[in-house]
């Protein structure tokens, strides 16, 4: 047999052994859960839902990973259902429009800058929610844009320029935060 | 290095090459280069790379350990329900839940020799093999898989030290603490626990290791196969021999064998609370009706893996009615014994049956 050392195994590896091997499964959500929960709690503040969805994305996932084997990007995939979960259970189960919740990305309200990590802070939080999410995606859970556009249904150019605007908001505040010309 | 891109923040915010250095260090070189050709170089790295970095210090999210334990409970008892004609997945899965995970990639060294303290069991490293340790510093079970597809449950602050592949002759593993072990069969290849003064040999399947590092004795306790426990001491002084000429303890089902570390003598004794050693529907006959208790009693041998002697003044037309089920063997007896009259008496991982039979 072969052996298997799960640490060593990225994200999607882990997954192509699930089929094989149960346990690698279990190491599959230890290591997805911290950035989905980060990702979950950005669209709907309420972590008991947060909770729900990710429970309910693992016991699909199990329960039909004959089905889902063709998964290349499980990382991806994993964000995009656990979005969908919370989005159709906000909508009260019903999924009409999907921009909609995703100009609801929320994002909580905090103190005036005093630093100028607190100015990027402040920055970030008058963002458009919309563009807050792409450098979500982008920064923290580490995604290309075509795979940002993919999970929003946006194209790729669409992506590019939300994050453009984001980086204009972050020139015109350059003064607090330092950023050279 | 020639930079002929003079970037601007927002063109390395866009470059992925440079968000993959700032989130996984890639290219750090490339990257600590460019930041050096000049200081606005410098000064634009530093800008892309701080706003990079505080998204990612506020979008972390708050403390979810406790939550991330709850999440995977939840989906252990979804995928128990959904699965319930499959047992082995739900009974794997389930074992799986009942672990908390902390995975310390920094506690193994991969090549087992530069963390670890060497003691007498090192001999059995030898250096053409690739080991592995682990010490599961969790407060709860870990299993950890081994290349033959054997399985180990290290409870907590056990420590096991394993080759990446086992050699062509054996299978050996270090341990200290306490460990479940479910061995994959190979005659072919015996498996060895290396554990303190004790050797284990694995005739068998599954066994548990008690040995902690402290003054406290070694426990071998075995749930299904057969094992044989040596004196680490003389495994090592009869090296030349092979380890089948030692005159081991063998230990079968619901027995616990110790070693005492004071004065390196065995003792084996029954466990608490014997159970069946077989599933019930592997049994020939589970239910028997005013039956000779010699045919129940050989019933109960078969079903625990236990020797049962029974006094031969006691006539073979006691009969007893009775059905097998999941108790554990002395409540069983007590079941059976109690309204005979009969007595029985645990001794030397023996059970005597003795009385006079009333009925």
């Amino acid at each position: 047999m072969k052996h298997l050392h799960f640490l060593t195994m990225s994200c999607d590896e882990l997954w192509a052994e699930t089929e094989q091997n149960e346990l690698a499964f279990k190491h599959l959500f230890e290591r997805e859960f911290e950035k989905l929960f980060a990702y979950g709690i950005k669209i709907q503040q309420n972590k008991s839902d947060v909770k729900d969805a990710i429970q309910d994305v693992f016991t699909d996932l199990w329960t039909k990973r004959k089905d889902r084997l063709d998964i290349k990007n499980i990382h991806a995939y994993l964000l995009k259902s656990v979005r969908y979960k919370l989005i159709k259970k906000a909508n009260n189960v019903k999924v009409i429009d999907i921009d909609r919740y995703a100009a609801e990305f929320s994002t909580s309200s905090r103190e005036q800058p005093i630093d100028e990590k607190a100015a990027l802070q402040q920055i970030l939080i008058s963002m458009p929610k919309r563009q807050r999410e792409v450098l979500h995606l982008k920064f923290y859970q580490g995604l290309t844009n075509p795979e940002i556009g993919e999970l929003l249904n946006m194209n790729a150019q669409s992506v590019a320029n939300s994050l453009q605007r984001a980086y204009q908001s972050f020139r015109k505040n350059k003064s607090k935060i330092n950023l050279p010309n | 290095m020639d930079f002929e891109n003079n970037y601007e923040a927002a063109d390395l915010l866009d470059n992925q090459g440079f968000v993959n250095y700032v989130l996984y260090g890639t290219d750090k070189s490339y990257w600590t280069n460019y930041s050096n050709t000049s200081e606005l170089a410098a000064l634009q790295v530093k800008a892309a790379r701080d706003i990079i970095l505080s998204i990612h210090e506020f979008d972390a999210p708050p403390e979810s350990q406790k939550i991330r334990q709850e999440v995977w409970s939840g989906i252990q008892s979804n995928i128990d329900q959904k699965s319930k004609p499959n047992k082995k997945y739900s009974k794997l899965i389930r074992f799986a839940a009942a672990c908390i995970v902390t995975l310390i990639v920094s506690s193994i060294a991969w090549t087992g020799f530069t963390f670890y303290n060497p003691d007498d069991n090192d001999a059995i490293v030898t250096s053409d093999e690739r080991w592995i340790e682990y010490t599961n510093d969790s407060e709860t079970n870990w299993p950890v898989d081994l290349a033959d597809g054997s399985q180990v449950i290290l409870e907590p602050n056990a420590y096991i030290k394993y080759p990446i592949t086992f050699d062509q002759k054996t299978r050996k593993v270090l341990l200290k603490g306490d460990a479940f072990f479910d061995i994959q069969r190979d005659t072919l290849k015996p498996f060895y626990v290396y554990a303190n003064e004790a050797v284990v040999r694995v005739l068998g399947t599954s066994f548990f290791v008690k040995a902690e590092e402290d003054d406290k004795d070694i426990e071998v306790i075995v749930k299904t196969g057969k094992v044989a426990v040596y004196r680490s001491k003389e495994v090592k002084e009869y090296q030349a021999k092979t380890i089948k000429e030692l005159d081991p303890i063998i230990v079968t089902p619901n027995q616990i064998a110790t070693l005492k570390k004071s004065n390196l003598e065995f003792n084996k004794r029954l466990v608490a609370t014997p159970a069946l050693i077989k599933p019930l529907k592997q049994l020939t006959k589970t239910h028997f009706e005013d039956s000779s208790i010699y045919e129940i009693v050989e019933a109960l041998e078969l079903a625990y893996g236990v020797e049962i002697d029974i006094d031969q003044r006691i006539h073979r037309s006691c009969l007893i009615t009775t059905t097998l089920s999941n108790q554990p063997l002395f409540e069983k007896l007590k079941l059976i014994c109690d309204p005979l009259g009969l007595n029985y008496i645990e001794k030397d991982v023996k059970i005597y049956i003795t009385g006079i039979c009333h009925n």
